[in-house]
């Protein structure tokens, strides 16, 4: 594809983080894979091993480590690409990063295979884990804020020398996602800081449980636009360059970016609709606000579509629809993006519903709700980080990605959206249908 | 910044569906008082026994002819572990938890309750037709978490 790559330090950073997001993927899936034959009565796990352990390891490996590991070595090659060569202390800041985000997540891990953290990725309080694993979580936050001020350090650098000179797209979306990171993580690092770990080394006495879950969703609410933002980054920046296109519109791919730091901050509260402690009013009020996040979500689908049909025209696409068979289907670094955005429609439709007051009652730890994060971050996210995989490795490795390999990873990727959207999101449409919700979201009654 | 006209149209029709959408959801909540299960009051866990009503968890009937199932959930079941109301009467669960969190979520109706240790969660409902209708924990609690689960028998007047 290309010979001319970026600068070898950000060429290993970035090939560090991708290789670690990957090896998470390896062992999440593969936990994800067991569960299912657990499930379906193919396999009994030894004693030794527990069903919410492979749960934890799954939620944990899967959308923790492998996507917070891959939109950092994403960000390195893009920032380098765009901004330049990172100065020595960028590269030694990212490396410290990495390296401190690498031992909170083996720390995690260790806890979690060892049994001593069985409380799944929300780990509630008051279901007590290890203290290490506690820790593990603090460093894993701690290493990418060094990480992320890294990447800052380099964009201040660059407007230091180029003053006044408009910011190349995606090293503001970058900055933009990193500042939405920075601020969600604060409401995890207070409640990991100042609650989790106190008690759980007995410090402290009892730990006040709605507290630590509003810190937790005020966390954990944006986390997932964490995870979509650098998704966007790709559908703005990289997917217009695939096709020969250019974006729609530069200013409102920025506003996009921005409204999506705002509308990310208030809305936790919309996960504990069904809890005591939170008064009516300020659930209907993070409803509200949460339901703001459309704006910038059809803002986003409308500039996709507008790239689309204004390249396949170009093309020659003729009539209402014709310019969509001009566009690039063999090409799987497209097509992975492209079947990657069409299943954020039922995902943004179904997250309307979950964030609907009183609907929510009807979904609330419902299967229906693991479909909804399998067909949001578990397959526009991950498909959509598996297409920016097909160029960025190749380009970092300086390798070619040959046409036998295109052919393989269609029908893997294919899989992933098999497996993802009919065996899991397939129960929860069935419930639509039959009335019924599959309830029991952690485990079949025996 | 420019807007496209097409864009113009799009985002217009997205803002419209927008207010419309939460009107419906706000009237629904504020005018006809379909608000999820929650409540403000707060217990300590650690004194269930001690404190009424959780001192004595069942079924009462009210004066006004309406009912109230008093239930405590601790790791892996419910007290009680069984009972019975009647059908079309309102009937208000006020459950909290003995030590982690958990849920009561009673299938195929809207009660589906978030059980938080030091808080007491509220819901009504009114049971339509008679039937057997199983209760269960869908928040993880531990290893014996499927297990979680009590039955509530509905009975005709």
């Amino acid at each position: 594809m290309t010979a001319v790559s970026i600068p070898n330090p950000e060429r290993k950073l970035a090939l560090t983080n991708v290789g670690i997001a990957y090896i998470a993927f390896i062992i999440g899936t593969l936990c994800g894979l067991l569960q299912v034959f657990i499930r379906n009565d193919a396999l009994q796990l030894p004693a030794w091993l527990d069903y919410y352990q492979i749960l934890t390891a799954h939620g944990v490996l899967l959308a923790l480590i492998f996507t917070t590991f891959f939109i950092f070595g994403f960000f390195q090659s893009g920032m380098s690409k765009t901004l330049g060569a990172f100065g020595p202390k960028v590269v030694l800041w990212n490396w410290v990063g990495l390296i401190i985000t690498t031992i909170g997540t083996v720390l995690a891990t260790v806890m979690i295979v060892i049994g001593e953290a069985s409380v799944l990725y929300t780990f509630y309080a008051p279901m007590m884990a290890n203290g290490f694993f506690y820790i593990g979580l603090a460093l894993f936050v701690i290493g990418t804020w060094v990480q992320s001020f890294a990447l800052v350090g380099h964009y201040r650098v660059w407007r230091k020398a180029n003053p006044g000179e408009q910011s190349p797209l995606f090293a503001f979306m970058t900055v933009a996602t990193i500042v939405l990171w920075v601020i969600a993580c604060l409401g995890v690092v207070a409640t990991v800081l100042f609650q989790f770990i106190p008690w759980a080394f007995g410090w402290q006495e009892g730990i006040n449980v709605e507290l630590s879950r509003s810190l937790f969703w005020y966390f954990g609410h944006p986390l997932v636009y964490f995870w979509l933002l650098p998704a966007y980054i790709a559908w703005y920046v990289i997917v217009p360059k695939l096709i020969g296109g250019k974006v729609f519109s530069d200013s409102l791919a920025r506003l996009a970016f921005i409204l999506f730091i705002l509308f990310s901050i208030p809305v936790g509260f919309h996960h504990q609709l069904t809890e005591p402690g939170i008064a009516s009013f300020w659930k209907f009020l993070q409803t509200v606000l949460t339901f703001m996040v459309i704006v910038p979500s059809l803002m986003t689908a409308f500039s996709l579509f507008a790239v689309f049909e204004t390249r396949g025209r170009e093309l020659g696409g003729k009539g209402l629809f014709g310019w969509f068979t001009k566009l690039p289907w063999k090409d799987v670094r497209f097509t992975s993006i492209f079947v990657a955005m069409l299943f954020f429609i039922p995902g943004g439709a179904g997250g309307i519903i979950n964030a609907s007051f009183q609907m929510n009652e009807v979904i609330h730890n419902t299967l229906w709700v693991v479909g909804h994060f399998h067909i949001t971050v578990g397959t526009p996210v991950a498909m959509t980080f598996f297409g920016v995989t097909f160029w960025l490795v190749p380009y970092l490795t300086k390798r070619v990605f040959t046409k036998s390999l295109q052919r393989l990873a269609f029908p893997a990727d294919h899989h992933l959206v098999d497996r993802h959207a009919s065996h899991e999101y397939s129960p929860a449409c069935a419930w639509i249908i039959r009335g019924a919700p599959p309830y029991r979201l952690y485990g079949l009654p025996a | 910044m420019h807007l496209h006209k097409y864009e113009k149209i799009w985002l217009s029709f997205g803002f419209a569906a927008l207010i419309i959408f939460l009107s419906v959801v706000g009237v629904s909540a504020f005018h006809q008082g379909h608000a999820p299960s929650g409540g403000l009051q707060k217990v300590d866990p650690d004194n269930l026994e001690a404190i009424p009503p959780f001192d004595k968890p069942g079924v009462y009937e009210k004066e006004d002819g309406s009912y109230e199932v008093i239930a405590i959930a601790e790791a892996f079941g419910y007290t009680p572990s069984e009972i019975q109301v009647p059908t079309g009467e309102e009937v208000t669960f006020k459950v909290t938890s003995k030590d982690v969190t958990h849920s009561f979520s009673i299938v195929d109706t809207n009660v589906n309750m978030m059980v938080v240790p030091g808080h007491v969660n509220e819901k009504t409902h009114t049971f339509e037709e008679s039937g057997t209708y199983l209760i269960v924990c869908n928040e993880y609690c531990g290893s014996g978490h499927h297990f979680m689960s009590m039955e509530i028998e509905v009975v005709d007047q």
